[in-house]
């Protein structure tokens, strides 16, 4: 993979020159390189977290139970969302953080270049913790992986084998590294931004990150104390979460919520920033409404902290509470219409055209726009009363996670992908990948909503027969949007490879300081700052 | 594009304030455990029920609740109910499923506990109550609760319960569910039963 | 803007302008239509 820095034509190939082969990418501190080390590891875990949910879509194709026992099948749905939002979307965030935002903003490199390296290397260790009990059950092993799912509810938690034990040591690791990448972040903007770049002039991707960078300071310590908490009651005798020793299981939800909420937007507001840049670069317009959008992403990171127990409106809240946590979940609506707006706004009247970035960020906002509208009718408490834990919420949060996050993620690769290797991806798989992720995404996700309103809950490997049909056109929905994400891997390893070569300005329509590097960029790029006027 | 050299900067100042908000969030998370029971207990949120006579006992109890505090205009379904946690070999019911109660008048009723190990065991029971806004009117006078209970080998007791719905509780409210939960104690530090006790 | 040639004529972006705008427009009217639509469903 090391394509990016060979072709430049660097006087040594091997970038700092001080190793190669493996101890290179061991001992590398440049942003280039670890951007790419985060974005490969997304990607490997986003097909392992992949698999793991077509073995769990395999297993509910048809009522009973055919593939596998219900204990194996929790492990499967818990480590899947772990995976997918700490080991995938979180580092292909940080990836494009890594690659971009000095790029952008004509710094020389991110502020803090070994504390980089080290957050990178945190995380396969951490990967590896959260999937070694399945390995270890093999060999007889305890009792396999955490099978709580992702949220570690306590009482159950606290029971569980020693599969909790696993992930919540993961999780620390990988919100340390997650807190040592926002550090890095939060200083390079502050402190690296090129001579004339105000606040009020700074790319709205680094805007973007720079929110998500504050929420995960500011949140992920709440997540490890409260994984911290369960361990102790899990090993130590305290009485956090539970009740025979004045402990107290919903405080577990309090806590583990004001993390989780906020997470979605820590997941999204990278994304968001990225949208803007696509949809003026093909729409040949400027940004609609910068100012808006900044107050926008401020807005929506303050509220975030503030309305996390709408994800628990079932579990006995007083009435006052939960008109509270229904009406601010509710305001948080009013931001995110501005920035629908605002993307819908840098489209009128513009030159478009769709190529395969272009096509993911329309179908972006598309696809999120429902996840926003499904999310409205779950923030309401008395139909929250019958959706609560059904498949609906399953299907409202996948239109976020993979219509918002993930394909938000797929638009930054294919627009930045020949920056990064100086070579155009082949527009044809493109957007074949396109197609067909959308069309199997909706055939996957959409049943889901009608499961949901039927009654079906979530969660169980079995399910009554009424469900059936929406089920099994799930799965097959689910197969093809599995399988067809190969394309996306090979699409991006043969432009890694080769292809036609990008121009500096890889799309006519593109604005901003990283296109006026070459493509791809020096291995030391901006290492004078460009003045901005 | 005129181009400059970077101007070095020290990023020390910065790093210790992000630091900070790091180790202030972690504080807060741990802090969220305290004030988390002291909202509770004011608000009753989580069916957690008022400890306001439990202090001064039964007597100090019915000094505070004269007769004309009794409103007798209207009456509440109190349901009683209990479950014994995995782990401890008893079985419990209370004496009356239900009680037709005034708001502030003084009612008793007992739970039969058995223990059915041939050994002698301590258990505590924690109480809840449904809704969570009719918690912080539900005034346990004296209850079982308040001790860890220990029952020989085989013994049944009836364990004994007084209460009071105080009047101000809201109108729309008609019935309360008192559950129990009886965890058993053993093996578990006096200090951690000890906070138990103190609601 | 441009250091490197558009591979759309000027005709080319005005005619993608224009074609944008009519289907932006219909979308707007679809809305519209589903709305005023929504107002005589009874349940
Ligand atoms: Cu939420």
């Amino acid at each position: 993979m090391n394509t990016a820095t060979t072709a430049n034509g660097h006087a040594n190939p091997h970038g700092d020159g001080h190793y190669s082969g493996l101890m290179r990418w061991l001992t590398t501190t440049n942003h280039k390189d670890i951007g790419t080390m985060y974005l490969t590891f997304s990607l490997i875990m986003f097909f392992v977290g992949g698999a793991m949910i077509l073995a769990v879509r395999a297993e509910l194709f048809a009522p009973g139970l055919q593939l596998m026992q219900p204990e194996f099948f929790n492990q499967l749905i818990g480590i899947h969302a772990l995976v997918m939002i700490f080991a995938a979307l979180m580092p292909a965030a940080t990836g494009f953080a890594n690659w971009m935002i000095p790029l952008m903003i004509g710094a020389p490199d991110m502020a803090l270049p070994r504390l980089n390296n080290w957050g990178f290397w945190l995380l396969p260790p951490a990967a590896i913790l959260l999937t070694m009990p399945f390995f270890l059950a093999l060999f007889g092993i305890g009792d396999g992986a955490l099978a709580t799912g992702w949220t570690f509810y306590a009482p159950l938690s606290v029971q569980g084998g020693m599969g909790v034990d696993f992930a919540i040591l993961a999780v620390h690791i990988l919100g340390i590294s997650s807190i040592m990448g926002s550090i890095n972040i939060i200083v390079t903007i502050f402190n690296m931004r090129a001579p004339g770049m105000t606040m009020m002039k700074l790319p709205l991707f680094a805007w973007g990150w720079l929110i998500t960078a504050f929420l995960l300071l500011a949140t992920l310590p709440v997540l490890a104390g409260a994984v911290t908490m369960l361990l102790t009651d899990r090993h130590f005798g305290t009485h956090f979460f539970d009740a025979a020793g004045g402990g107290d299981p919903i405080l577990f939800q309090h806590l583990f919520w004001f993390f989780g909420h906020p997470e979605v937007y820590i997941l999204l507001l990278p994304v968001w920033g990225l949208m803007p840049h696509v949809l003026a670069t093909f729409s040949r317009k400027p940004t609609y409404g910068y100012t808006a959008q900044v107050y926008a992403f401020i807005a929506i990171g303050l509220l975030s902290v503030v309305v996390w127990a709408h994800h628990f409106f079932t579990a006995g809240l007083p009435v006052p509470a939960l008109i509270y946590f229904m009406f601010s979940t509710m305001a948080i609506s009013i931001p995110l219409a501005v920035l629908f707006f605002c993307w819908i706004a840098t489209m009128w009247k513009g030159s478009m055209s769709f190529e395969t970035p272009m096509l993911f960020a329309v179908g972006f906002i598309v696809l999120f726009g429902i996840a926003g509208l499904t999310g409205l009718i779950l923030a309401d408490v008395a139909a929250d009363a019958q959706y609560h834990h059904s498949y609906f919420v399953v299907a409202h949060f996948h239109y976020a996670l993979f219509a918002g996050g993930i394909m938000g993620v797929m638009t930054g690769v294919y627009y930045w992908l020949p920056k990064w290797t100086g070579h155009m991806y082949s527009e044809k798989l493109g957007k074949l990948h396109f197609w067909l992720t959308v069309i199997s995404f909706n055939l996957t996700f959409m049943p889901q909503f009608f499961l949901g309103l039927a009654g079906m809950p979530r969660r169980i490997p079995d399910y009554a027969l009424q469900f059936a049909e929406f089920n099994a056109i799930s799965t097959v929905g689910a197969m093809i949007l599995g399988f067809s994400q190969l394309l996306f891997a090979w699409n991006i390893w043969s432009c890694v490879r080769g292809g036609p070569k990008a121009e500096a300005r890889v799309w006519e329509g593109a604005e901003g300081l990283e296109w006026e590097l070459s493509s791809p960029p020096p291995h030391h790029s901006w290492e004078t700052q460009p003045v901005i006027k | 594009m005129e181009q400059v050299q970077p101007v070095p900067r020290n990023h020390s100042r910065l790093v210790i304030k992000l630091l900070l908000l790091v180790a202030g969030a972690f504080v807060f998370a741990f802090a969220l455990v305290p004030l988390y029971n002291v909202l509770c207990e004011v608000t009753g949120f989580n069916g957690k029920t008022s400890a306001g006579f439990a202090a001064g006992g039964l007597k100090a109890g019915l000094a505070q609740a004269p007769a004309s505090r009794v409103d007798t205009g209207r009456l509440i379904r109190v349901e009683f109910t209990g479950t014994v946690m995995p782990g401890l070999p008893w079985e419990m019911r209370p004496l009356k499923v239900s009680l037709d109660v005034h708001p502030g008048e003084l009612q008793q009723i007992s739970y039969l506990v058995r223990n059915t190990a041939d050994r002698p065991i301590t258990g505590q029971a924690v109480p809840s109550v449904t809704p969570g806004q009719a918690a912080q009117h539900f005034e346990k006078i004296e209850c079982f609760c308040f001790d860890q209970q220990t029952l020989a080998p085989g013994e049944a007791q009836e364990m004994p319960l007084a209460f009071i719905v105080s009047p101000e509780v809201d109108r729309d409210i008609t019935h309360i569910t008192l559950s129990y939960a009886f965890f058993s104690i053993e093996g578990q530090r006096q200090t951690l039963s000890a906070t138990a006790e103190a609601r | 803007m441009t250091d490197q040639p558009s591979e759309f004529s000027p005709a080319d972006l005005a005619r993608r302008r224009s074609a944008a705008r009519r289907l932006a427009w219909l979308l707007g009217l679809a809305v519209v239509i589903i709305y005023v639509l929504g107002l005589f469903i009874k349940r």
